[in-house]
């Protein structure tokens, strides 16, 4: 275990060794190809005069919102699909086909409902989010193992508390999953809306560094957005998947 | 309580054609008896004993009776002991055990002190705050027993329930079984396929023949209880409906080699 850690840090050391070296050599002109310093200085100032913690803070309250929503649709059009064999013949397969879309082709249709505003954000997050947790929740409705609902149907559960004692309960490693693929939808989609106008976020910020041609900006709210997103789905919600399965007793660790 | 079965017959529509699983089974239990169900795979012992629970329909000229009144579906008054973990995992020991009785809505100040008596009946007092996927299958065996028998069910069903468990502990638990049995004194109806475990268990043993599965003999057992595996007389009852078993299970190897 420890040297695993080893091995990360040094790996991690390693490549912002070669990007220091590759600046040194001057391959590009300094307002293409920073250094890490000169990053590092970027996010240090962001955060002292607040602007990128300001990003953060708007991004968060967006996605919390967002996602919510999301998590709150996903999961009941999912357990409806899944119990309801008409829905799931009918729904389904668009739900199949519109998780394909990829989140921004959202955006236009967001823009002319809702128009240049946070509510056309928050849609292209929904949109992006919902479907991916739809069908995990709906996949896990129907592959409950029906040693689950024969011991239930023995024991005279019926209606909604069959639903509520063993089916929603058996669905939640596949709903704990869904979770986590809407997460990453719903940062990208985020990201995504933030940029096409000043909306303060990350997404904003990134912008914002490209129109003053601040590359160390750039890359410095580039980090910050993959360090929130790995850290979600890393600490908490991956953290949520395994000690739900490893108690549905699904996986071992 | 009696259970009758009177000419039950169970076919199913495959795409190979149609299959008799069961050709009229007729059957008497009365209470307090405990009666082993063996035969070769596939002989439909299984699928008798989810037709008494109800889980599946048997043919529509079937009939079944507990008391007189007809079977029409799964009740609390027959519960099934399965062999597969069908303990919940997101509940702990004692809220297993609660289940049935909240399904069936007991009155609620009396629900937790009856699922701890049970708990106790089967020695598992100190486990009761424990989640599933912490338990031995030998606990897990006798958590299901309680979960079954807080219900105040009429019988117990019990298909292959210690199909998964190693040689010890599943000697333990067909002492522990006949000394819970000799207390509660419900009917038990017992699917296995070991043979010495159905002597071991039975009152009666009853051994099926091949597809179509039907009774093909009855052997009462009369050894005294608690038995033991090891018990010579329990050997010798075995050895002989080896024999008997042997015929049928030698027919299901001639069709299976038949098809190849």
């Amino acid at each position: 275990m420890k040297s695993r850690h080893l091995w990360k840090i040094s790996f991690y050391f390693l490549l912002v060794a070669v990007w220091e070296l590759l600046f040194r050599l001057h391959l590009w002109p300094e307002f293409l190809f920073p250094s890490p310093l000169g990053v590092l200085q970027s996010l240090i100032n962001g955060f002292v005069n607040k602007t990128y913690l300001v990003g953060i803070f708007i991004s968060i309250k967006r996605i919390l919102l967002g996602y919510g929503i999301s998590l709150i649709f996903g999961i009941l059009i999912g357990l409806l699909i899944g119990s309801i064999k008409i829905l799931d013949e009918n729904v389904g397969p668009l739900l199949l086909g519109l998780r394909t879309l990829p989140s921004i082709c959202w955006l236009p249709l967001g823009l002319l409902w809702l128009g240049l505003n946070e509510k056309a954000i928050l849609f292209v997050v929904i949109m992006g989010a919902t479907f991916s947790i739809s069908l995990a929740t709906d996949d896990g409705v129907k592959n409950i193992s029906p040693i689950y609902l024969k011991a239930a149907a023995t024991m005279g559960a019926s209606g909604a508390r069959r639903y509520f004692n063993i089916i929603l309960p058996a669905a939640l490693p596949s709903i704990a999953t869904g979770m986590k693929l809407g997460w990453s939808f719903a940062w990208r989609s985020l990201m995504a809306g933030e940029m096409l106008f000043v909306s303060l976020g990350l997404g904003h910020l990134l912008m914002m560094g490209r129109e003053l041609n601040d590359i160390k900006q750039v890359i410095a709210v580039m980090i910050i957005i993959v360090l929130i997103g790995i850290l979600v789905d890393q600490l908490l919600l991956r953290r949520l998947e395994r000690s739900i399965r490893e108690r549905w007793g699904l996986e071992k660790f | 309580m009696e259970l009758v079965l009177e000419s039950v017959s169970k076919t199913f529509q495959t795409k190979q054609g149609i299959v008799t699983a069961l050709k009229d089974i007729d059957l008497k239990i009365n209470e307090g008896e405990f009666v082993c169900l063996i035969g070769p795979s596939g002989c439909g012992k299984t699928t008798l004993l989810n037709i008494i629970a109800g889980l599946e329909k048997p043919d529509p000229n079937s009939r079944i009776a507990i008391d007189g009144a007809r079977v029409e579906g799964p009740g609390p008054d027959r519960v099934v002991v399965f062999q597969e973990d069908a303990l919940f995992p997101w509940w702990n020991v004692v809220k297993n055990v609660e289940f049935g009785l909240r399904m069936k809505k007991f009155p609620k100040a009396k629900i937790r002190p009856l699922a701890e008596e049970f708990l106790k009946m089967v020695h598992l007092s100190k486990f009761k705050n424990f989640y599933i996927h912490e338990l031995s299958g030998g606990m897990r065996q006798r958590v299901a027993w309680a979960r079954a028998l807080v219900v105040n069910p009429k019988m117990l069903l019990m298909d292959e329930p210690f199909g998964a468990l190693d040689a010890q502990s599943r000697e333990t638990l067909q002492i522990q079984l006949q000394i819970i049995w000799s207390i509660i004194g419900k009917t038990i109806i017992f699917v296995t396929h070991n043979i010495r475990e159905a002597v071991c268990l039975g009152d009666r043993v009853l051994v099926l023949t091949a597809r179509p599965g039907q009774i093909k003999r009855e052997y009462k057992i009369d050894l005294p209880r608690p038995r033991r595996l090891s018990n010579t007389k329990l050997i010798d009852i075995s050895n002989l409906i080896m024999r008997e078993l042997k015929v049928e299970i030698d027919k299901v190897a001639k069709e299976e080699r038949g098809e190849e």
